[in-house]
């Protein structure tokens, strides 16, 4: 049924790399697309068959069918990952989740027991604003309403402004140039609607329901989620594991794909056995 | 610092104390974050920085939108020379261009939808068939992947509109336009071609799986009834396997063929066309 525009494979541009016996899916953060695993894929693509995909309305994907009423809360961005897995008969796989993606992926594992193995959680944040002294999300709710309106009133150079936060100072300019690029690709409509679901979502409350094994990758220095935010996290989760990495920025893998990529082959392999 | 009157006049910052303050205390935390990040850098690069849309946090802890332009003092290495102005019109005018864009996004939206969509069945039309179809072919001529066309036309549809009324026979289209989407899978795309003739788009299928197609969609047509007895279809299916260069006119000239030659040999099957070779399908 429903054979045309939403197919899931069409709709997501769902591409497909390697052949391994485990499957890896990943999934991309606010403002970017699935482009930004190109610096982790040469370490993963030989031993594993690798999912790559675009959420509704960003990358590659059918724009026309980015709603925003579906695309206000993560629940479409979740909606879009089951019905990637639905069409490509995905279950007991690896979810990678870069930043929102993460907790998009443990809202999936919840909702459909068996779709995923274990998560992948790149620079996670299940809340971006801080109920101190318990929580240290980084922002006060009023400073991050801002950080959005700011970002998004200063359109359309509003990817400049928000690539150097993202990625970190100190990191190599042609990862902030990528980052912006990917920023500036993307339909600043579309976007608001995106930010909004990505920094003012709070999703503290289903930490301790994670059904499966996590591996949280927390940065050192990170202008969006603080060390402290893994650690919360880490006490939350049942059966997850937290490394932390002395990088600069939210976005370690593409600024260290090589470490990123040895600490999820390790993770994927201690849970085989 | 030194400041001009207008700092203390506008801006809500007493005069005498601004000299003691930095820069940076008199933003709120957000507008700190892209003076950092962006704002600084930018002027350690370039010199200046033009039109930044930041907010003030006066003593009074009010917040004021300013417009920021920053130069590099031309001579003094240390100094950097702000002007500040306050920005409430120009804010009030970027949401009035939001919210316009949006009125005119939906309305794109639902045009789109519209232009694209039958509205007799909801299926998409032809219009969007011949561009889905269009893109289908050119993906698999550059990859080398098989697609196949097909013409579905429903058989003595005529004799339904003359005995029943037109409205008989919209019901019908509509029942076999329903249970042919349901019927259809991952890869197969359907649209009303026409009056009473459908078409699909199928993509990566073998030429037994294509016949396996048409097999499924004979039976749902089978399903759906005249009022007075089932309906059946004839279908003709064009290949454009392997990366051949037919083009999408040829490709839908072999099916429209195809189908002459399934009405020609008695209606209620499927002939598949592939150049000059005439395969009997079921």
């Amino acid at each position: 049924m429903s054979p045309t525009a939403s197919d899931p494979l069409y709709r997501n541009a769902v591409k497909v790399h390697g052949t391994g016996a485990r499957t890896l899916m990943f999934a991309h953060g606010f403002g970017c697309n699935q482009t930004m695993w190109r610096h982790l894929i040469p370490f993963l693509q030989d031993s594993n068959r690798l999912v790559l995909f675009d959420y509704t309305g960003f990358g590659a994907s059918d724009a026309d069918q980015f709603d925003r009423d579906r695309y206000a809360g993560l629940d479409g961005y979740v909606r879009d990952v089951i019905d990637i897995c639905g069409a490509l008969d995905l279950r007991d796989v690896t979810f990678v989740g870069h930043s929102v993606s993460s907790m998009i992926g443990l809202l999936a594992a919840i909702e459909r027991p068996g779709l995923f193995r274990n998560l992948v959680m790149i620079c996670p944040s299940p809340s971006f604003v801080n109920e101190l002294p318990e929580y240290p999300g980084g922002f006060e709710r009023e400073d991050l309403e801002e950080l959005i309106e700011l970002v998004d009133r200063n359109a359309p150079d509003w990817a400049t402004y928000l690539a150097p936060i993202v990625m970190g100072a100190g990191n190599d300019p042609a990862l902030t140039s990528e980052l912006r690029d990917s920023f500036a690709g993307t339909d600043p409509g579309r976007a608001r609607v995106f930010a909004r679901a990505t920094f003012l979502s709070d999703c503290r409350n289903i930490l301790p329901q994670s059904p499966v094994p996590a591996l949280l990758l927390q940065s050192l220095q990170d202008n969006l989620a603080a060390p402290g935010v893994g650690a919360y996290m880490h006490k939350k989760m049942p059966q997850s594991r937290l490394e932390t990495l002395d990088t600069i920025g939210h976005c370690m893998h593409m600024a260290s794909p090589a470490r990123v990529a040895d600490l999820i082959n390790g993770f994927v392999q201690s849970q085989e056995i | 610092m030194f400041a001009s009157h207008y700092v203390g006049t506008d801006l809500g910052f007493d005069a005498a104390q601004i000299i003691q303050t930095h820069i940076d205390d008199m933003f709120t935390r957000a507008s700190g974050l892209l003076i950092a990040e962006y704002l600084r850098p930018a002027l350690a690069q370039t010199r200046r920085c033009d039109e930044t849309v930041l907010t003030i946090l006066t003593p009074e802890r009010h917040r004021i939108p300013v417009v920021v332009n920053a130069r590099m003092h031309p001579r003094d290495e240390d100094c950097v020379c702000w002007t500040i102005l306050r920005a409430e019109k120009r804010h009030k005018l970027h949401d009035a261009l939001l919210r316009s864009h949006e009125l005119l996004e939906k309305r794109a939206n639902r045009l789109r939808k519209l232009a694209s969509t039958d509205e007799l069945t909801g299926l998409f039309n032809r219009r969007e068939f011949l561009k889905r179809a269009g893109e289908s072919l050119t993906f698999s001529a550059q990859n080398g992947t098989s697609v196949a066309l097909v013409i579905a036309d429903v058989d003595h549809f005529k004799r339904v509109n003359d005995t029943f009324g037109h409205d008989a026979g919209d019901d019908v289209l509509r029942e076999l336009a329903h249970r042919l989407r349901h019927a259809c899978r991952a890869g197969e795309l359907l649209a009303r071609y026409g009056g009473e003739e459908f078409s699909f788009c199928l993509e990566g299928l073998s030429l037994a799986a294509v016949r396996g197609f048409a097999q499924r969609m004979h039976q749902v047509a089978s399903e759906v009834r005249a009022p007075d007895k089932p309906i059946s279809i004839s279908m003709g299916i064009g290949l454009h396997f392997d990366g051949t260069g037919k083009t999408l006119t040829q490709t839908l000239k072999e099916a429209d063929d195809a189908l002459y030659a399934a009405k020609q040999a008695g209606r209620n099957r499927t002939f598949i066309l592939d150049g000059e070779k005439l395969i009997t399908g079921t």
